[in-house]
């Protein structure tokens, strides 16, 4: 188990009401304490609850405030006092933690803390119940929903993952029944049957499926051709693998079309444009014609620019001459006049040379010409060759010997005239042959189709096979889909199982919480703790979506037993379950961070239930530190009276300044403190007598000593002297005489009474500076702390009193034994 | 008290332990709640993961039992 973090201490500034700093400790001497603090209403003690909430918000705001921060000057704007910034002062909350020998604080500025501070953040990881508790939401979780209490609760006990698992069980069940429900897949391979049939069966009926290919497929085919199933061992599917194979042995429409397509391709004329359409044998004859006038150009055109076979001279004679940097009168090569030669002038010599270059680009593109010819023959004898090739064997393949043979003839004649291109061979004969055959197979064609139509026993079984795919498709389909559905319910009770075993295992939990709020509830409301358990916390039986509730019920009656709270209890039993519930769940489960803060929670209850609140927290939260502020004064005295000193803080907020903020006062002053300083040399006097007037305080409320009434904002601000008075007066009244300290020759209690304390210059300075003695101080305390001792109660020990009404003499608070001093040895 | 996690990972362990002690049940469904869902820190496609494996275990018994 971790060691528990604690608050040392906690600080305001520029915060909400408090302008200038206000620091809070929450250690007394080396132990963690609390810390109750009163003040009337608007004084700025919730703003120290803010505080608390401000700094471990992670939206750096105030639940009440919200996110807004607009013009309205709402939202984490509001958090800074309003003059904060006019005064330079940092509105920012600090607080310090020690957790076992480390300490560790972190400031949060409201104009920068947007983040929530790591140390912060380190006491919510040990918090899993929100700790500051506002009296004017406590209602709210008695009467939330079930749903919004289930998911808190589970916050609590760290739920989540156990809420995961039932939600993924849950989503898993849903898409698992979706699956198996789904007809998608079935749907696809129904759509292929209809498909299949020509739209004449849409589900599957083994009989209509059946009567259908016997009727539509078979019949056309041999009606004595009858399926009993349709399924691969059915005789009939045997009998039509048979058929189907001496189907493909004859010839068929397929082969016919394949070799007419054959015979076409060959022989086809030369179509318009020479395209695609052409026969190859056309195609090659044009290409053997278009090669021949190709090398006659060719052949002319070389023999025309053999004059001007130097193509790069002419070519740079033409620019030479063109020049018009040059005045030629002579050739600039050989310096013969222009008139001298035969071309007579300059633009002579330029006409010749343009003569010889067009020659020479006629002969360059008749060369070209020549070898797209050659390319296009050569590859228009290989084509035909190949489609010779196969025409050739198809012919033989239908029982086409002859004509067969005449392509081979023709083939051979190509495979000579390719080698030396001597004699081209003869098409005329072979292209008279294929035109007859070609009549011949497309009669054939036509007599095939018309017996047989577009049912083969080739076309038969491949709709059988389709039919017989579609079958087992579907059965696997349907098995997947069984299967599917078996898993389904296995799942469901799997699921049942899980749930039954988290929500048992919620159950017991929450019978934990149940009793501690109940054994709080009943404290609080003064019940015998054996009286029979009154709140119950009930998680929603029923169907898987209500099991996420909790229910927070009460057994009001024998009658009225799991009845809502708000139906049956009053306004502070409704209060009490609630805060009950809130203080049990924070004990059990912020152990990690002992600590919480109430804000006014007592508004609804009586003097009775206010005095068990406070003997609760002594009693049953010990080992928090508390953090409460009341602006009922009678609870605040009644805390003071049950809630030991020695880790208790009581501090009042009179009034507030508006130059600095609220203006605490009467607050203790630990003994503790003043002896540090003590030891330290420092100067102490004025926290002697803050401690003495703070006694004086208490020992007169306690004997209902009389003295006048203050005004109301300054209620306790007495005189020490004034109540040292009202002291002395009501002991001399009571014949109660305190003995003397020992070493001073006077009653102490006169000291008190004037003011005056021998010796010691520095007690009642203002100035800090001013010279003290410590020795003198150091008298001075404990002889007051030697006079404070004889106010102890002589049958239990203990210093705080009471004197009810009618009472003479007061008595002690807790044995009742009628205070008396001590006969001092 | 004890941690929260902790009890509920020892929840989670014995609820497996549980349904796999039980010799009715499906084992192999068992097997592929405890990989995918049964767990305190599932992964996010943790229902996806366990549907598949759940559609591929109906396929494969579809297939296997004709």
């Amino acid at each position: 188990m971790t060691t528990p973090i604690t608050i040392e201490a906690f600080e305001v500034q520029g915060f909400r009401a408090y302008l200038k700093p206000q620091s809070f400790s929450l250690r007394k001497g080396n132990k963690p304490a609390s810390l109750a603090i009163f003040a009337p209403n608007a004084k700025g003690k919730s703003s120290l609850v803010d505080a608390f909430e401000y700094y471990f918000s992670e939206d750096a705001t105030l639940q009440r405030l919200g996110l807004r921060a607009s013009q309205s000057q709402t939202g984490p704007v509001a958090l800074a006092h309003i003059q904060a910034r006019e005064h330079g002062i940092d509105a920012e909350v600090n607080f310090r933690f020690r957790q076992g020998g480390n300490k560790l604080g972190e400031k949060r500025n409201v104009a920068d803390g947007k983040s929530i501070p790591t140390a912060a953040l380190r006491v919510l990881s040990s918090a899993k119940v929100p700790f500051v508790i506002h009296g004017y939401e406590l209602r709210g979780f008695v009467e939330a929903t079930a749903e919004t209490r289930y998911r808190e609760i589970a916050s609590w006990f760290s739920f989540d993952p156990l809420l995961s698992i039932q939600r993924n069980l849950r989503t898993l069940q849903r898409q698992i029944k979706a699956k198996a429900d789904s007809q998608t897949e079935s749907d696809e391979r129904l759509r292929d049957l209809k498909r299949v049939t020509s739209d004449a069966v849409s589900i599957w009926d083994e009989t209509a499926i059946r009567d259908w290919f016997n009727t539509h497929v078979l019949a056309n085919l041999d009606p004595s051709l009858i399926f009993t199933e349709i399924c691969e061992s059915d005789p009939t599917y045997i009998v039509l693998a048979e058929r189907k194979d001496e189907e493909e042995k004859r010839v068929g429409l397929a082969a016919l079309n394949t070799l007419i397509g054959q015979i076409d391709a060959v022989s086809l004329p030369l179509a318009d444009n020479d395209g695609e359409l052409s026969g190859l044998i056309a195609k090659f004859e044009r290409s053997v014609s278009d090669l021949g006038v190709a090398v006659e150009r060719e052949s002319q055109e070389r023999d025309r620019a053999s004059q001007s076979v130097f193509n790069d001279v002419w070519s740079h004679a033409k620019s030479l001459f063109k020049s018009e940097d040059h005045d030629f009168s002579s050739c600039p090569v050989c310096d013969t006049e222009f008139a001298s030669t035969p071309h007579g002038s300059l633009e002579g010599v330029q006409t010749s040379i343009n003569a010889k270059l067009t020659l020479l680009s006629a002969y360059r593109q008749a060369e070209s010409t020549l070898r797209t010819a050659k390319q296009q023959q050569s590859q228009n004898v290989q084509a035909l060759t190949n489609a010779l090739d196969s025409l050739r064997t198809g012919l033989a393949d239908s029982d086409f010997e002859a004509e067969s043979a005449t392509v081979s003839s023709y083939l051979s004649a190509l495979t000579s005239w390719a080698s030396d291109h001597h004699a081209l061979p003869d098409s005329g004969f072979l292209l008279q042959e294929m035109g007859a055959t070609r009549i011949s197979l497309t009669n054939a064609r036509e007599r095939l189709a018309a017996q047989q139509g577009e049912h083969t026993y080739t076309q038969a079984q491949n709709t059988a096979d389709q039919l017989i795919q579609i079958r087992t498709d579907l059965n696997r389909i349907f098995r997947v889909k069984g299967e599917l559905q078996k898993l389904l319910a296995e799942l469901v009770k799997q699921t049942n199982a899980t749930e039954k075993a988290i929500n048992t295992h919620i159950d017991s939990l929450l019978s934990e919480l149940e009793r501690d709020v109940d054994q709080l509830y009943k404290k609080i409301q003064d019940v015998p703790l054996d009286e029979p358990s009154l709140i119950r916390l009930q998680l929603a039986e029923g169907n898987a979506a209500n099991q996420q509730q909790i229910r927070l019920v009460v057994d009001y009656s024998e009658n009225r037993k799991s009845v809502a709270p708000s139906g049956y209890l009053s306004d502070s039993q409704i209060h009490t379950v609630a805060l009950s519930l809130r203080l049990a769940a924070i004990r059990k489960f912020n152990t990690g961070a002992p600590m919480f803060v109430l804000d006014d929670v007592v508004t609804s209850y009586d003097a009775d239930h206010r005095k068990t609140i406070a003997s609760t927290l002594a009693e049953e939260f010990e080992g928090f530190q508390i953090v409460l502020v009341t602006h009922d004064e009678q609870f605040f005295n009644l805390l003071q009276d049950h809630l030991p000193e020695s880790n208790w803080a009581f501090r009042r907020i009179t009034h507030i300044d508006p130059s600095s903020g609220p203006v605490f006062t009467d607050h203790r002053t630990s003994d503790e403190v003043i002896e540090a300083k003590l030891d330290a040399g420092e100067p102490v006097g004025d926290d002697i007598r803050k401690s003495e007037e703070e006694w004086l305080l208490k020992i007169c409320r306690d004997f209902r000593v009389d003295i006048s009434i203050r005004p109301v904002d300054r209620p306790y601000q007495y005189e020490r002297g004034e109540l040292a008075s009202g002291l002395a007066r009501f002991l001399k009244s009571k014949n109660l005489v305190p003995p003397d300290v020992h070493g001073i020759h006077h009653p102490f209690l006169s000291s008190l009474q004037k003011g005056v304390i021998e010796n010691f210059a520095s007690h009642f300075s203002d100035n800090p500076n001013k010279s003290f003695s410590s020795g003198d101080e150091k008298t001075r305390w404990i002889e007051f702390r030697s006079f404070r001792a004889m106010f102890v109660c002589s049958g239990c020990g203990r210093n705080r009193f009471k004197r009810p009404q009618g009472m003479s003499k007061p008595v002690c608070n807790v044995c009742e034994k009628p205070f008396q001093f001590e006969i001092l040895g | 008290m004890s941690d929260g996690n902790s009890s509920n990972d020892d929840l989670v362990t014995e609820i497996v332990r549980s349904l796999r002690g039980n010799p009715e049940a499906d084992q192999a469904l068992i097997e592929i709640l405890a990989e995918h869902i049964l767990k305190t820190d599932p992964v996010d496609t943790a229902v996806d993961d366990a549907f598949s494996s759940i559609d591929n275990l109906a396929l494969e018994r579809g297939e296997t039992n004709t």
